[in-house]
């Protein structure tokens, strides 16, 4: 079997994802704005008698790379030589997509153009001489809309039938001439590298710094600039772009027919979606609606499964000894109090999913930007705050996309703080147990918290990191499209399913674990456990906040996964939170212990996620210490305060 | 009259100049297809007043207040008295259509179709025009709602 190394190339919010997915059978996330992915996703399939490696790469608008998600897909197509590439392009934006595909073609690269979108250019009205476009490029080109699956067997076949590569000689003649002349100088010491030398000879002459770099390093540096300077081509980029330009409006000129712009639906929405004095407001009421559709629409389901769990751990301890204790006690009603929360997630990522999607979120970014500009912070940084409230831990992965070092190290760093769905198990069952009919409140509170302390630490930390930049910022604002079903259940289990694999692994393993020491010595009461030995060793340390070993110990084992605070708690309550957790704490703690669990300790993927993203373990270090202090600190002083303000 | 992106108000529509804009901003602008003597529709600003969103080639995008401020461009008339360099205009219109816009700007000489001459024009702070009610000084505000275009005299 042969192999073939097929790359997706193009502008962010395309649909290389979703043709990704439709050729591999894969079920990566695809949102409707830009940024998503950040990280090369690689994916296979067999065509025929051949083994296919697609790799998905971070959308650019150019191959001059700027920040890493840009530097990741230009050095993949440099170093790596993909044997095809598809150019994804979004067919109602040839104009702006084609300028990428020009620079591809020098790059040498042999390409197919996938015009992905052809649903919405039927719904614009927009005619395309598909044809006529294939020769006028002289590459392939292919219809689709990926997000409804493709026909691969037509696109595998254009792939073989591409050709090797094209030129277009699309310069100015005496510019042209220059660029022949780089090349020639080049191509006698970097001939068997590898290295496209027409895109060597025009990244050079557009200030490209790794075009740059490859010449100095091999001696060709200055010959090259004396060749630039003879004809004052220096600063050649605006010639560079106008003349890709040229050729591009020139194509399109025989190829495409656009009715007159007109007023859209997606103008009007975005006419009262960032209005001057609606915005704001319905931007919050949007995230409220959220929170309130995930719980309403969850807890039928969440009271079901509860039933169900309560149910088979009754069963279970009708099994005599210590392994009916380790299921029904253990496993069924640890594990079973995490499980009793998936509704919620789910449901919870299905809002965000709605969002994302429809591409309301740039729209959010756009209404809050000036507020984070206010906190140091650019509305990059937004994407992984709000994706935090997912996973931190995938959510700092895609803080990539910040050109600015410093800035990205405190978007890092800051990102703990923002609530991830592992941790409303959490505040679901304190809430639940205290604040009845307005435990949907106080969860948002905390929420809102989050966030003031996300902006709050991001002030702090760009304070301590002497930050002063801030990256350009340049936000494509997407048509609004509306969400398909598919896009959103790839949506809800792409991200749901790891807290389910989560609740299968790491969290199975600390239940048990955790009832192990509780019942060890054997056939010891839990109040003389190895577990209690523990708690109430760390308990002191705990006891200005009003923490009993019992909430010691699960805050402790919190640590490895969020949830694991509950099945702990589980553990110990014996299948009623509600009257257990009243014993150890009065509403005033209990609502500390939320805002400790809030900003306590990132989890350990996170924090491994954290070395490996900043490459040291200085942050991740940096990151524990600050948090447990601050988590200390604040549920102290609201401790303080609040039983003052109930004795007054 | 050359001003910056940020200068012009909402609903102006004008074109790229060729400027000293940082290469990192410049490379990233030309992929989108801002290039000198394209036009840009500035679509809408922020509530709290930045960032703004421009339309170029049919797509939007939004910039910041720092960025819009190194892009120079020239205004294309009928545009707001808030760009308008010395010289003398016809009112074409208003953007705030509410009847009490209207009267405020008829009370000051102001209507569409009027002829008004700017004096001077800082670009910051307030506008000093001439009308038939002789010389006025109007504030920002105002002056980014009221569209011109030059007349020839």
């Amino acid at each position: 079997m042969k192999r073939i190394k097929v790359a997706l190339v193009g502008n962010p919010n395309v649909g290389k994802t979703a043709l990704f997915n439709a050729l591999t059978g894969a079920h990566q996330y695809v949102a409707n704005w830009p940024g998503v992915t950040v990280e090369k996703k690689t994916g296979k399939f067999t065509w025929k008698d051949y083994e296919i490696d697609v790799i998905d790469l971070p959308g650019i608008y150019t191959l001059r790379a700027r920040s890493i998600d840009e530097r990741v897909s230009r050095d993949y197509l440099i170093k790596e030589r993909p044997d095809v590439v598809f150019n994804v392009v979004d067919a109602t934006n040839l104009n702006r997509n084609l300028y990428l595909t020009i620079q591809l073609s020098e790059m040498g690269l042999k390409t197919v153009l996938i015009l992905n979108q052809m649903d919405q250019v039927k719904n614009m009205n927009i005619k395309i001489n598909t044809s006529e476009l294939e020769k006028r490029l002289g590459i392939r080109v292919i219809e689709t809309v990926a997000t409804k699956g493709v026909d691969v067997d037509e696109i595998m076949k254009a792939a073989f039938d591409a050709s090797p590569s094209v030129k277009y000689e699309i310069y100015p003649t005496q510019f042209e001439e220059l660029i022949k002349k780089i090349e020639n100088l080049s191509k006698g010491v970097l001939k068997d590298k590898g290295i496209p030398m027409r895109w060597l000879a025009v990244s050079f002459s557009e200030g490209d710094e790794l075009a740059k770099k490859i010449l100095e390093d091999n001696n060709l540096l200055e010959e090259a600039e004396k060749i630039l300077s003879e004809k004052g081509y220096q600063n050649a980029s605006l010639v560079i772009a106008r003349s890709r330009y040229n050729f591009i409006s020139s194509t399109l000129k025989q190829v495409e027919v656009r009715p007159k712009e007109s007023w859209t639906i997606s103008d009007a929405l975005d006419h009262v979606f960032t209005h001057k004095i609606l915005g704001i407001p319905i931007f919050v009421s949007i995230l409220w609606m959220m929170f309130q559709f995930a719980f309403s629409a969850s807890t039928p389901l969440s009271d079901l499964i509860d039933l169900g769990f309560q149910t088979l751990a009754n069963y279970a301890h009708a099994i005599h000894g210590w392994v009916g204790s380790l299921i029904g006690d253990g496993i069924i009603s640890g594990v079973g109090s995490v499980l009793v929360f998936v509704p919620l997630i789910f449901f919870m990522f299905f809002a965000m999913g709605v969002l994302e999607d429809t591409g309301y979120m740039s729209r959010a970014a756009f209404l809050i930007d000036r507020l984070m500009h206010k906190f140091k912070l650019s509305g990059k940084a937004f994407i992984p705050m709000i994706l935090g409230f997912g996973c931190n831990a995938s959510a700092i992965m895609t803080t990539r996309t910040i050109e600015s070092e410093k800035e990205r190290i405190i978007s890092i760093l800051i990102n703990p703080f923002i609530s991830c769905s592992a941790r409303l198990v959490v505040y679901a069952v304190i809430a639940g147990a205290f604040f009845g009919r307005f435990a949907g409140l106080a969860i948002f509170s905390i929420y809102m918290v989050s966030i003031a302390f996300a902006l709050t630490m991001a002030v702090v930390f760009s304070f301590l990191l002497k930050s002063k930049e801030s990256s350009p910022l340049t936000m494509e604002l997407p048509r609004y499209q509306l969400p398909t079903g598919r896009g959103l259940w790839i949506y809800m289990w792409s991200r749901g399913k790891h807290f389910l694999k989560k609740a299968g692994g790491i969290i199975l393993g600390a239940t048990v674990t955790v009832w192990f020491l509780s019942n060890m010595p054997w056939g010891t009461n839990i109040q003389n456990s190895w577990a209690a030995d523990i708690g109430k060793a760390l308990a002191p340390i705990f006891a200005p906040l009003h923490f009993d070993w019992h909430i010691t110990l699960a805050l402790l084992f919190g640590g490895i996964a969020k949830e694991v605070t509950v099945t702990t708690l589980g553990t110990f309550a014996g299948g009623n939170f509600s009257m257990f957790l009243k014993t150890v704490l009065d509403p005033i703690n209990a609502y500390a212990l939320m805002l400790f669990v809030l900003i306590y300790i990132p989890c350990v993927a996170t924090q491994a996620v954290m070395r490996m993203e900043t490459g040291s373990y200085k942050w991740p270090i940096l990151s524990v210490l600050w948090s447990l202090s601050s988590a200390y600190v604040i549920a102290l002083l609201f401790e303080t305060i609040g039983h003052l303000v109930v004795m007054i | 009259m050359i001003v910056t992106l940020r200068d012009c108000p909402e609903n102006t529509k004008c074109e790229l100049i060729d400027s000293d804009i940082p290469d990192a901003l410049k490379s990233r602008l030309m992929g989108l297809g801002w290039l000198p003597g394209k036009t840009i529709q500035v679509v809408r600003r922020a509530p709290m007043g930045d960032p703004t969103i421009f339309l170029v080639d049919s797509t939007k995008i939004f910039l910041r207040e720092e960025e819009s401020r190194m892009i120079k461009v020239k205004p294309l008339y009928p545009a707001p008295l808030a760009v308008a360099e010395k010289g003398v205009y016809k009112i074409t219109g208003f953007s705030a259509g509410g009847h009490r816009f209207v009267e405020r700007a008829r009370n000051s000489g102001l209507f569409v179709g009027g002829i008004i001459e700017v004096i001077s024009n800082p670009l910051k702070g307030k506008i000093i025009i001439a009308t038939k009610n002789g010389e006025i000084s109007i504030g920002r505000g105002f002056s980014e709602k009221v569209f011109v275009e030059p007349v020839r005299r």
